[in-house]
């Protein structure tokens, strides 16, 4: 045994001995070159090249669309430089509408989100045994595709759906109530789509915060309303104000859900940029809208990460 | 003592709330399967005669079957191909310090956060402007660049939440840098690697605004098309056979990843 | 088992100097401790000689060999980490085995060793399960096991115990340095706990600000302390300013103008002079004998410490601390107390700059 463990060491030195001249082997070779300074570059190069030609590039051209001009009545471009779309789209009141309608609509998304969101965040955040069982029921709908979810809130809110029915039978309304195809539905569809991020935003923070810390605010005769509102909503604000930030985010560039739910009456920016660029074909003032969702959308990041970073890391 | 505790009515009406959202969660869900069961011609409540026929119905349209057959090409190779460019990725950016590189690391992370109708709309002129036909290629690199943030972001959180100690030690034993990869690296981050593969392929299964704009009649993707058909004639109750199948999927796919890596990494 | 050779190492981070130019030796089969604050540059010095760091300038030598740009995987040395680093997808087996298999031994040699090392651990029987279903004491001896079994050239002991309570703390401090011994592989131990490398290494380096301020066996570093850092970094010290009286050597005067009878050692106080509370007797009342430095003073604090009473004392315009032993009851002395302390001039010990 001790003859082996001798060879086996000799074995070693004898490639130890390579590794220092010119015959590095190639193990030595990749350790080197791990260390150099360029290491970094060619994890990055696949993926920065992709992201130049599938980003960089159309978000550039999106900008150059947006100083064309259309000819009159046509949807044909006229090469030229002019901010002719901007100033169709500040002047009109009706573009300006949907502008304003997307944020209020976001507005109230973020609100729903944060009262229904707390509780159960709290509420998991202090799970044990049956955290998984409640993780479970919160992720899967986040996982559910969208199309799916926005199709449920369909069924449910329709004319003929769910929630019209059980209100008649219950004897509570005598009258089917319109609940789709208007801001209520397009509420309930996002609020649905974007509690999850709320909820785990909240959660980690609030799992945080130490127990003891409320056993020294009960001992110091807090009840438990008081122990809420001056020790754990105070502690878990970072939580609430970057899950606030994402869901508004979130909520002004979401598509799918309120082009569904609102029908013709709700247009909100995402839609109006789809239906420019698809059925009223207005390429410069999609691109000009489109500006507009993206400088709000990451106003709002950046504001939440001057405001958190220092604090999480998370993105 | 925290047993004996007294629930106050402020706990008690918190505690509510919590399962009132709880229940909010779930009701689009459990009612599109209870719709899926429906025999009415149209979709309609109460469910008073069970009957498969909306599944029936879903294993006769083709074009549907061949939709569900392009979203899972799409999202296979994206997953795939996410997965080859977005783990090199986060290596670089959790193993070496480089001017930039927060910078960086924020740019390749931007597609989670930009509104994805803008970039659908970007990529779109970009076609126009080059005279590109729709092509299954564009397609999936466009998906590529949609879900490889996931995968960046769940595999630089388990790289940086390793213990550097541990590739040290490999190394140290005699394990030169390859095979501490693959030894030690690899099997350590293997839930972040899977956790971000899910998501990636959740994401390019889910997505509507961007393949919207770049699909064509022969290659539309599930959700485009049930967006479509959604939009045109409202609620047919096919869907909802097709969407408990999906729930089913989704579900199924979720309970084996807790059972491997744990729900903790899916957050 | 190899002697080992830092030759003028120096290491530095962006405008932080880790290691100023830094010369070691420490001799074949020893056991070294390199002990100072945490940024002193002894975690550094420690990770260039593990081959994760690559000096800026300099050479580091193994058993004669210079081992200063090879990968830590061409090194041959057992690592033991402060956070243990077992792997925890592997068991215990696999644990140790790991450095064997890359070794490429056979399989029966694998066994055998994996078997020898658990045993001279005392965790024979624990192949199969995981890091995470053993303890803190165990995983540490663990990776101990792991280290050694490559029968490495040089044993490298990052911080070891520094997570283990205090009483397990101390049996590991005994176990380790009877491995060490009985196998006699030259090892390095870095750490920020004086009594950890009191009591294990032959010989201790005291480190600041990336340099070397003191080498010796652990007597001479507490007893013999060179510079006020280390006095004041190992140990508790009592720092006198002042001068010797010109025209007598064995006489000292405080800047405050007290006196006291020191020990002619050799070398001018530049640095004043470092007195150890234990040197320090502190009388009741008038001894019979007059010794030759007894001074008054009073009892400013009393702490009870178990074997022994801190007491800090106001002598003139000095303050002191000394260290009693308890007989009994204590050691009977009370806040305020006016006392005769007695310093034995032996004690005193002149400090450098």
């Amino acid at each position: 045994m001790g003859d082996e463990a001798a060879t086996a060491s000799r074995a070693t030195r004898s490639i130890e001995q390579a590794g220092g001249g010119r015959g590095a082997s190639l193990a030595d070779r990749v350790h080197a070159w791990k260390e150099g300074r360029w290491a970094f570059l060619p994890g990055l190069a696949p993926v920065l090249l992709l992201y130049g030609v599938l980003l960089v590039l159309p978000m550039l051209l999106l900008g150059r669309y947006s100083f064309y001009r259309t000819r009159r009545g046509t949807a044909e471009v006229i090469d030229s430089f002019t901010v002719d779309a901007f100033v169709r789209f500040f002047s009109d009141a009706f573009y300006l509408g949907i502008l304003l309608d997307t944020m209020i609509v976001g507005f109230v998304v973020v609100l729903i989100c944060a009262v229904l969101g707390y509780p159960l965040a709290y509420f998991l955040a202090g799970l044990r045994r049956w955290k998984a069982v409640f993780l479970m029921i919160v992720l899967a709908p986040f996982f559910v595709s969208q199309v799916v979810k926005t199709y449920g809130w369909m069924v449910i809110l329709s004319n003929q759906g769910f929630l019209n029915w059980l209100l008649i039978e219950s004897g509570l309304v005598s009258e089917r109530l319109r609940m789709l195809y208007n801001r209520t539905g397009v509420i309930v569809g996002m609020v649905h789509i974007l509690i999850p991020f709320m909820i785990l935003t909240l959660e980690s923070v609030i799992r945080q915060i130490r127990p003891q810390v409320l056993d020294a605010a009960r001992s110091l005769g807090a009840r438990e309303w008081q122990v809420f509102f001056k020790v754990i909503l105070p502690m878990s604000l970072p939580g609430l104000v970057a899950g606030s930030l994402l869901v508004f985010s979130l909520a002004i560039s979401i598509f799918t859900t309120p082009a569904l739910m609102g029908g013709e009456r709700v247009q909100l920016m995402s839609n109006f940029i789809y239906k420019r660029a698809v059925s009223i074909i207005d390429w410069p003032l999609a691109a000009v809208a489109s500006w507009v969702l993206l400088v709000l959308a990451l106003l709002t990041v950046i504001v939440c990460l001057k405001v958190l970073m220092p604090k999480r890391m998370r993105a | 003592m925290t047993a004996l505790r007294r629930v106050s009515p402020f706990q008690a009406g918190f505690w509510l709330l919590a399962m009132a959202t709880l229940v909010f969660l779930l009701a689009p869900i459990v009612i599109v399967v209870l719709a899926s069961f429906n025999d009415n011609q149209v979709l309609s409540f109460p469910v008073d005669r069970f009957s498969l026929r909306w599944y029936r119905a879903v294993w006769e349209d083709f074009e549907l079957l061949e939709s569900v057959r392009v979203s899972l090409i799409v999202a296979a190779i994206a997953t795939v191909l996410a997965l080859a460019l977005g783990i090199p990725a986060a290596f670089s950016l959790a193993r070496y310090k480089f001017p930039g590189r927060d910078m960086i690391s924020a740019f390749l992370l931007s597609p989670l956060l930009i509104p994805l109708i803008a970039l659908g709309l970007a990529v779109l002129l970009l076609y126009a402007a080059a005279g590109l036909r729709p092509s299954l290629t564009g397609f999936i690199l466009m998906h590529v660049l949609i879900t490889v943030p996931y995968v960046i972001r769940t595999v630089l959180a388990v790289l940086t939440q390793l213990d550097p100690a541990l590739e040290e030690a490999a190394l140290s034993l005699g394990a030169d840098d390859l095979r501490t990869k693959w030894l030690v690296t690899m099997p350590l981050i293997r839930p972040g690697i899977i956790a971000g593969g899910f998501f990636a392929f959740m994401t390019s299964l889910d997505n509507v605004p961007v393949s919207i704009f770049l699909g064509s009649s022969r290659m539309t993707t599930l959700p485009v098309r049930i967006y479509g058909q959604v939009e045109s004639y409202g609620i047919d109750p096919v869907f909802a056979a097709v969407s408990t199948l999906l729930i089913a999927a989704t579900l199924a796919i979720m309970i084996a990843l807790d059972r491997i890596i744990g729900l903790d990494h899916l957050k | 088992m190899s002697a080992i050779v830092f030759d003028q190492v120096a290491k530095s981070f962006g405008p932080v100097r880790a290691v100023a130019g830094c010369s070691l030796e420490i001799a074949d089969s020893s056991f070294l401790a390199i002990l100072g604050p945490s940024g002193c540059g002894k975690t550094t010095l420690l990770r260039m000689l593990g081959g994760f760091l690559t000096p800026d300038a300099g050479r580091i030598l193994i058993g004669g060999r210079e081992v200063t740009h090879l990968p830590p995987f061409r090194r041959n040395l057992g690592f033991v980490f402060q956070s243990y680093a077992l792997f925890p997808h592997l068991t215990i087996a696999d644990n140790v085995a790991f450095g064997l298999r890359m070794r490429r031994l056979g399989a029966a040699e694998v066994a055998a060793r994996v078997r020898k090392y658990l045993e001279l651990v005392r965790l024979p029987g624990a192949e199969d399960r995981y890091p995470d279903q053993l303890s803190g004491g165990q995983q540490q001896r663990i990776a101990l096991a792991r280290a050694l079994a490559i029968e490495p050239d040089v044993l490298l002991l990052d911080e070891p115990l520094s997570a283990l309570d205090r009483k397990l703390r101390e049996e590991m401090q005994a176990e380790l340095k009877e491995i060490q011994a009985a196998l006699g592989v030259t090892t390095l131990l870095v750490t920020h706990d004086q009594e950890e490398a009191l009591t294990m290494a032959d010989r201790i380096v005291v480190m600041s600000a990336g340099r070397v301020e003191q080498v010796g066996p652990p007597e001479e570093i507490y007893e013999a302390p060179r510079t006020r850092f280390v006095a004041d970094f190992v140990g508790v010290s009592n720092f006198f300013e002042g001068a010797v009286v010109a025209g007598e050597p064995g006489l000292f005067r405080t800047s405050g103008g007290t006196t006291f009878r020191i020990a002619a050692n050799g070398h001018a106080p530049e640095g004043g002079l470092v007195l150890r509370p234990e040197r320090i007797t502190v009388h009741r009342s008038r001894p019979a004998a007059t010794p030759a430095n007894l001074h008054p003073a009073r009892i400013v604090r009393v702490l009870y410490q178990g074997q022994k009473t801190r007491v800090d004392l106001k002598l003139a315009d000095l303050s002191l601390t000394a260290m009693v032993p308890n007989a009994r009851r204590g050691a009977g002395l009370a806040l305020n107390d006016e006392v005769f302390v007695e310093i034995d001039p032996e004690g005193f010990r002149s400090l450098a700059r």
